[in-house]
C-alpha cells in the first residue's frame, strides 16, 4: 500500500472518532498473528492489510512487522502516521523515527511528531529522541582533583526558595528558538508561567499537581557589589532527576545522570555568567520521568578562596 | 540468540547449585512433616506463649554474634541460659535458628566496597575473597562456642544486605566478571541499575534485548553473583551446617527485594519474605508466587513467607493528622514510628499466606505484638521512644487463634498440598526492572493483586522461566504489565505460545511493539483513601476478569468481596475462601488509609467441579453444597474478614482404620486421591497432626497408649486397633 492512501485512512480515523482498543477483536488479532507466522505472501498481505486496520493495535504490530522485513518501506510511511490518532502507532512512529539514518530527516520527523502527535506520551518520545543541542563541561574548582588546595568561603548565599516561576514543557520545545526560556528576553511574568517554591518537589503545588516530564523553574535573584575569591560556584543541593541551567541567558551546565541523579549535589562555575551588583536571570530545565520531580532542595551561590 | 546459547548466559553467572538437602526433607523437629511457624527475635518473657499457641521455631541471636574489633564473640547470652532454652526447645519440639550478628567497625575499614564513584559509604564488599575468608573465621569462632544441639534448626546469616550494595570498582571484581562472561565490564555499569532506556544512546529500537546485551548481560551476572552477597548466604550456610551432627536449615530474606532474577539468597534451604499487609492483605497471595518464582531457580529450595506485625505509622495512621475522634494509641505513643499491624489485616493476610504451598510461616516484631511496658525502666521514655509500639492489643490474640485453630492442626496438610497447574501468570520480566525500573521488589504485581481479589490464581513467572522450560503448557493467560523492555528469547516463546495455543496476552500501552496483545489490561489507580483504594483494586480485577470471560474462566469463582484460591491433590480440590469485607475500625480507621475492620459477609463460592462431598477443614464437618450444571456452590458466611478452608470431593470420605506396631502408628483410608487432615491423641502427649496420603500415614510415636484418630475433614474419631 503507498503512504498516501496510509494518510487519507489516518484522517479518516480521526474524523470518525475512532473507537480503540476496547472494540478491537480478539480474533482478528490471532489471525493476523497466524498470518505473519506462516510467513511468505500471506504474512505481507497481513501487513499490508494490518497498517489500515481500525484496530490501532494490529496498525502498530503491522508496522513493527514491516520494520523488522522491509525498514525502508517502514520508514518511508512513518511520516504519513504522525496524526495517527492512537497512543500505540504514535509512540511507535517516534521510536522508529531514529532508525531514519539522514539526521536532518530524522529531525524533521521526530520535529513534526513534537509538533503534531496526537498524545502526550508520543511527543515526550519524539522531544527525547532530539539530540539535546545543550552541553558543556563545567568542572568547578572545589571539584577539581587536580586542586589540592584547601578552600575557604569567602561569601555564601543561599538562592530565594519562595518567587520561583514554573512552567511545563511536554513537548520539549523550550530551549529552541529565539522565544526559548532561558533567554533574557522571555516575559517570565506571563500566564503561561506559574508561581511555585523550591526546597520542595513540585507535586507539592496545585498549579503543578502530578506531572512527570520537562519543566522549567526560573528565578530572579539580585546580587552585592562583587566579592573576591578563587572560584564562584552555584551549587545546587538536588533536583529531581535532571537539570539543564542557564544563567542571564548563557548555558552553565547540566547535571544528567538519569534517574539516579534524583538526590545528587552538584555544582557549576559561573564566574564568567554572574552579575555582582545587579539583578541575575537563573532558569533550570529539569526532567522528571516519575515521582517527585523538580529542585527539591536547595540552591546557594559560593565565593571560594 | 537462540535458547542454548542464552542459557549459557544464564549458566555463566550461576552459582554453585541445587539446595542440599532439600527444603521438604526440613521440618521442625516435633513433626518433620509441619510447617514451620516461627517467630523472630523475641523476648525471653514470650516465649513460653509462643509454645503454646503453635510457634515451633524461634529466630534467635543467643549466639551468633562476632566482633571483628575484638575478634571474639561477645556472648548476648550466657552459655547456661542458651542452654536451658535449648533443652526446653528440644522437650517441645521447638527448633532454634541462630541469627548470625557480625559487628565492628573493622568490616567497613577493612573491606571497604569500592566503587567508580568512591568508596561507598558503611558498605562492604562480599565480592573480595578476603572479606568472606573473615567471615569464615568469625563463624567459626561462633561455632567453637556453639552446642551440637538437636534444638537447633538452622541459620540465618543476614538479612537486608543488599540493601545497598553497587558493582565494586576492583582488579579481583574486574576479572570476576571477565572470568565468567569473557567480557569486560560494559559502559553505565556503575549503579545498582542501568540508566533508563530512554536515557541510553542507542538503545535498542523495539526495545527487544538479546541475551548478550552488555548492559543486561553485566546485570544478570552482577544481581546473581557479582555482588557477592549470594555466595556470602550459602557458604555461611554450608560451614553452618557441616558443625551439627543432624541437618540444619538456612534462612535468607527478602528473597525477592531484587530484580527478577533467579538466584537470590545462594543456596539456602529456605527463601523468606516479609509483607507488610496493606492496604491489602490479600496481596500476600501474590507475594508468595515472586517467592515461588524465585525458588525455582534453585531446584528444592524452599518458601517461607513472614506477615510484618509492626506497619508504618505514615502509611496506615500519620502522625501529623489527628483525626477529632481517634484512639488513644495515639496520644499514648506520639512518637512511634511502627504502630501494630491492625488486627484484620493480620488475619487475613494470615490467611493468605496459608493459602499457598509454603513450608513456613513467620511473624516479626514482638515489641509491637507484645506488651513490654512492664520491662520498661522509665514508662514515659518507653512511650515516647520512636521505635516499635505495642497499639493494637487484638493482634497477637489474632495470631494465636491463627495458629490454634488454623495453622497448628492442619500444618502438615498446608505444607503438602499441591498448587494447580499455572493458568494464569504476570511475567515479572528482568530486562523491565533493569531498564524501566519496573520491578516489584517483593511488593507484589498490582495488577497481579487485582487480579487475584477476582479469582484469577495469577503466579509469577521470570524470564528464566521461559528460558528454561517455555511457557508453561497449563498457561492460558499471561499478564504483561510495564513491559516496555523484554528479551528477544521470552519475546520469541510468547510469540510462538499465541500463536499456536492461542494463549491470551493482556498487556498495557508500554508493551514491546514486537508483541500482540489481545486485551488492553485495565489501568489500576488506587487512590489513597481506603475505600476507594479497595475499589480500584477489586474494579480493576473484575474488569480483568470481564475482558477475559468470553476465553478464560477461572477454576473457582465467588460472590462479592470473596476471594478464592484453589489447591489441587488429585481428586480433592482444597479451597481457600477469604472474606476480604472490610471497613474502616476503631485503631487505624479514623485516618481512612487501611480499612482495619472486618466486616461481616455471606456468599456462594463456586468450583468448576461436580463434588460428592465437602468438608469444612477448620470446622471439621461436611458443608451443604449444591451441584448445578457440573457446577459445585458452596454457600458460605462470615464473622468477620475470615477465611474457611473447603475439600472437595468426589464422594464422601470413608472410615479410617488404625494399628499400631512396635510403637509404629499407622491410620489407612481407602480414599487414596485425598489427603486427608488427622489428629492423633495419645495420653499424656500433646495432639500430632498428620496427613494421611496415598490412603496411609505411618510414622513411629513415641507412646501410643490411649490411642485414637480424628479425621480433622469429617470430624469422626476412630481408636486405635
Amino acid at each position: 500500500m503507498k503512504s498516501c492512501s496510509v494518510a487519507t485512512f489516518v484522517a479518516l480515523l480521526v474524523l470518525s472518532s475512532f473507537a480503540g482498543d476496547a472494540a478491537a477483536s480478539v480474533c482478528a488479532r490471532r489471525d493476523f498473528r497466524k498470518a505473519v507466522a506462516a510467513g511468505g505472501a500471506v504474512a505481507e498481505k497481513a501487513v499490508s492489510d494490518g497498517l489500515v486496520s481500525t484496530d490501532p493495535a494490529i496498525r502498530r504490530a503491522a508496522l513493527w512487522e514491516l520494520y523488522t522485513t522491509d525498514k525502508s518501506r517502514a520508514l518511508g510511511l512513518l511520516q504519513s502516521l504522525v496524526k495517527d490518532p492512537s497512543l500505540e502507532v504514535g509512540t511507535l512512529v517516534a521510536e522508529l523515527a531514529r532508525a531514519i539514518p539522514d539526521r536532518d530527516a530524522r529531525e524533521a520527523l521526530l520535529r513534526d511528531v513534537v509538533a503534531h502527535g496526537t498524545t502526550p506520551q508520543t511527543r515526550k518520545i519524539a522531544a527525547a529522541a532530539i539530540p539535546f543541542p545543550f552541553s558543556r563541561d563545567n568542572v568547578p574548582l572545589s571539584k577539581n582533583p587536580t586542586y589540592d588546595h584547601d578552600f575557604t568561603k569567602a561569601f555564601v548565599m543561599d538562592l530565594p526558595t519562595d518567587g520561583w516561576r514554573f512552567r511545563a514543557d511536554v513537548g520539549s520545545v523550550g530551549h529552541l528558538g529565539d522565544a526559548a526560556f532561558f533567554r533574557n528576553g522571555c516575559d517570565w511574568t506571563s500566564d503561561e508561567w506559574k508561581g511555585i517554591s523550591i526546597g520542595r518537589h513540585w507535586e507539592n503545588f496545585k498549579e503543578v499537581g502530578n506531572y512527570d516530564g520537562i519543566g522549567w523553574c526560573v528565578v530572579e535573584f539580585d546580587l552585592p557589589a562583587k566579592v573576591e575569591g578563587l572560584s564562584c560556584e552555584l551549587c545546587f543541593d538536588a533536583v529531581d532527576e535532571e537539570a539543564w541551567v542557564w544563567l542571564n541567558g548563557e548555558y552553565v551546565g547540566q547535571h544528567a545522570e538519569g534517574v539516579d541523579g534524583w538526590n545528587k549535589p552538584f555544582r557549576f562555575d559561573v564566574g564568567k555568567e554572574l552579575k555582582w551588583g545587579g539583578r541575575n536571570r537563573l532558569a533550570v530545565r529539569v526532567n522528571d520521568t516519575f515521582a517527585g520531580g523538580g529542585i527539591w532542595k536547595g540552591v546557594r551561590l559560593e565565593v571560594l578562596k | 540468540m537462540k535458547t542454548s546459547a542464552y542459557l549459557s548466559v544464564l549458566l555463566l553467572a550461576s552459582v554453585a547449585s541445587a539446595v542440599t538437602p532439600e527444603a521438604s526433607s526440613f521440618g521442625p523437629s516435633g513433626n518433620p512433616d509441619d510447617q514451620i511457624r516461627a517467630f523472630w527475635h523475641p523476648s525471653e518473657s514470650f516465649y513460653t506463649n509462643l509454645f503454646d499457641n503453635g510457634f515451633n521455631t524461634l529466630i534467635v541471636c543467643h549466639a551468633g554474634e562476632y566482633n571483628i574489633d575484638l575478634d571474639r564473640c561477645p556472648h548476648p547470652d550466657t552459655p547456661v541460659n542458651r542452654n536451658r532454652w535449648l533443652d526446653i526447645c528440644r522437650e517441645r519440639g521447638v527448633g532454634f535458628v541462630e541469627k548470625l550478628a557480625f559487628k565492628g567497625k573493622k568490616w567497613t575499614e577493612l573491606y571497604p566496597l569500592r566503587t567508580k564513584a568512591g568508596i561507598a559509604k558503611g558498605c562492604v564488599d562480599p565480592s573480595n575473597p578476603a572479606y568472606l575468608a573473615a567471615h569464615r573465621r568469625g563463624l567459626a569462632k561462633v561455632l567453637e562456642r556453639m552446642p551440637d544441639h538437636p534444638a537447633v534448626f538452622g541459620i540465618q546469616p543476614s538479612s537486608e544486605v543488599r540493601d545497598h550494595s553497587v558493582p565494586a570498582d576492583t582488579p579481583v571484581f574486574r576479572a570476576a566478571y571477565r572470568k565468567a562472561s569473557g567480557c569486560d565490564i560494559p559502559v553505565g555499569a556503575e549503579a545498582r541499575s542501568p540508566k533508563l532506556y530512554a536515557d541510553i544512546p542507542d538503545f535498542p529500537i523495539g526495545r527487544v534485548l538479546d541475551a548478550d546485551y552488555p548492559l543486561l548481560k553485566f546485570y544478570r551476572w552482577w544481581w546473581r553473583e557479582g555482588d557477592g552477597w549470594n555466595r556470602y548466604q550459602t557458604e555461611h550456610a554450608r560451614q553452618f551446617a557441616a558443625h551439627f551432627s543432624h541437618p540444619v536449615a538456612s534462612f535468607y530474606d527478602p528473597i525477592v527485594r531484587t530484580p527478577p532474577i533467579w538466584g537470590s539468597g545462594g543456596d539456602v534451604t529456605f527463601g523468606n519474605q516479609w509483607t507488610y499487609p496493606y492496604p491489602q492483605p490479600y496481596k500476600v497471595l501474590h507475594v508468595v508466587s515472586e517467592q515461588q518464582a524465585m525458588a525455582r531457580g534453585n531446584p528444592g529450595q524452599g518458601v517461607t513467607t513472614m506477615i510484618q506485625g509492626i506497619s508504618y505509622r505514615s502509611a496506615i495512621a500519620p502522625k501529623e493528622e489527628t483525626p477529632a475522634v481517634h484512639p488513644k494509641w495515639h496520644d499514648e505513643f506520639p512518637n512511634t514510628k511502627y504502630p501494630t499491624t491492625p488486627a484484620a489485616l493480620m488475619r487475613e493476610a494470615i490467611w493468605s499466606a496459608l493459602a499457598r504451598k509454603i513450608d513456613g510461616i513467620m511473624f516479626f516484631a514482638g515489641a509491637a505484638l507484645f506488651d513490654l511496658s512492664s520491662e520498661a525502666k522509665d514508662y514515659d521514655e518507653y512511650r515516647k521512644r520512636s521505635y516499635y509500639q505495642y497499639c493494637d492489643p487484638e493482634t497477637m490474640p489474632v495470631v494465636n487463634a491463627m495458629m490454634n485453630e488454623v495453622a497448628v492442626p492442619l500444618g502438615p496438610l498446608l505444607r503438602a498440598i499441591p498448587e494447580r497447574p499455572m493458568e494464569v501468570a504476570v511475567l515479572e520480566s528482568a530486562s523491565a526492572a533493569l531498564f524501566a525500573r519496573t520491578g516489584t521488589w517483593g511488593g507484589g504485581s498490582d495488577i497481579a493483586v487485582a487480579a487475584l481479589s477476582a479469582g484469577l490464581q495469577c503466579q509469577t513467572l521470570y524470564d528464566e522461566d521461559v528460558a528454561r522450560d517455555g511457557i508453561p503448557a497449563s498457561l492460558k493467560v499471561l499478564l504483561l504489565p510495564r513491559c516496555p523492555v523484554m528479551e528477544a528469547t521470552t519475546v520469541k516463546a510468547i510469540r510462538d505460545w499465541q500463536v499456536c495455543t492461542d494463549g491470551i496476552v493482556m498487556a498495557d500501552g508500554e508493551l514491546v511493539p514486537a508483541l500482540l496483545p489481545d486485551f488492553p489490561l485495565p489501568e489500576l489507580k488506587a487512590p489513597p483513601e481506603g475505600v476507594a483504594n479497595a475499589n480500584a483494586y477489586r474494579a480493576c480485577g473484575r474488569e480483568i476478569a470481564s475482558r477475559l470471560s468470553p476465553h478464560y474462566r477461572p477454576y473457582a469463582a465467588a460472590t462479592d468481596w470473596i476471594i478464592p484460591y484453589v489447591r489441587t491433590f488429585r481428586d480433592a480440590d482444597y479451597v481457600f475462601a477469604i472474606n476480604d469485607r472490610r471497613g474502616y475500625g476503631d485503631y487505624v480507621g479514623a485516618w481512612k488509609r487501611v480499612l482495619d475492620k472486618g466486616l461481616p459477609n455471606e456468599g456462594i463460592v463456586r468450583v468448576n467441579r461436580a463434588a460428592g462431598a465437602v468438608y469444612d477443614l477448620v470446622r471439621h464437618v461436611a458443608v451443604p453444597f449444591a451441584v448445578k450444571g457440573g457446577k459445585t456452590e458452596i454457600p458460605v458466611e462470615y464473622e468477620t474478614n475470615d477465611g474457611r478452608l473447603l475439600m472437595l470431593t468426589s464422594r464422601p470420605l470413608g472410615a479410617l482404620t488404625v494399628s499400631v506396631e512396635n510403637g509404629i502408628v499407622t491410620v489407612a483410608s481407602s480414599d487414596r486421591d485425598v489427603m486427608i487432615p488427622i489428629e492423633i491423641f495419645r495420653a499424656g502427649k500433646r495432639p500430632y497432626y498428620a496427613v494421611v496420603r496415598d490412603g496411609v500415614f505411618s510414622r513411629k510415636l513415641d507412646g501410643t497408649e490411649g490411642l485414637e484418630v480424628r479425621n480433622l475433614a469429617t470430624g469422626e474419631r476412630f481408636k486405635g486397633e
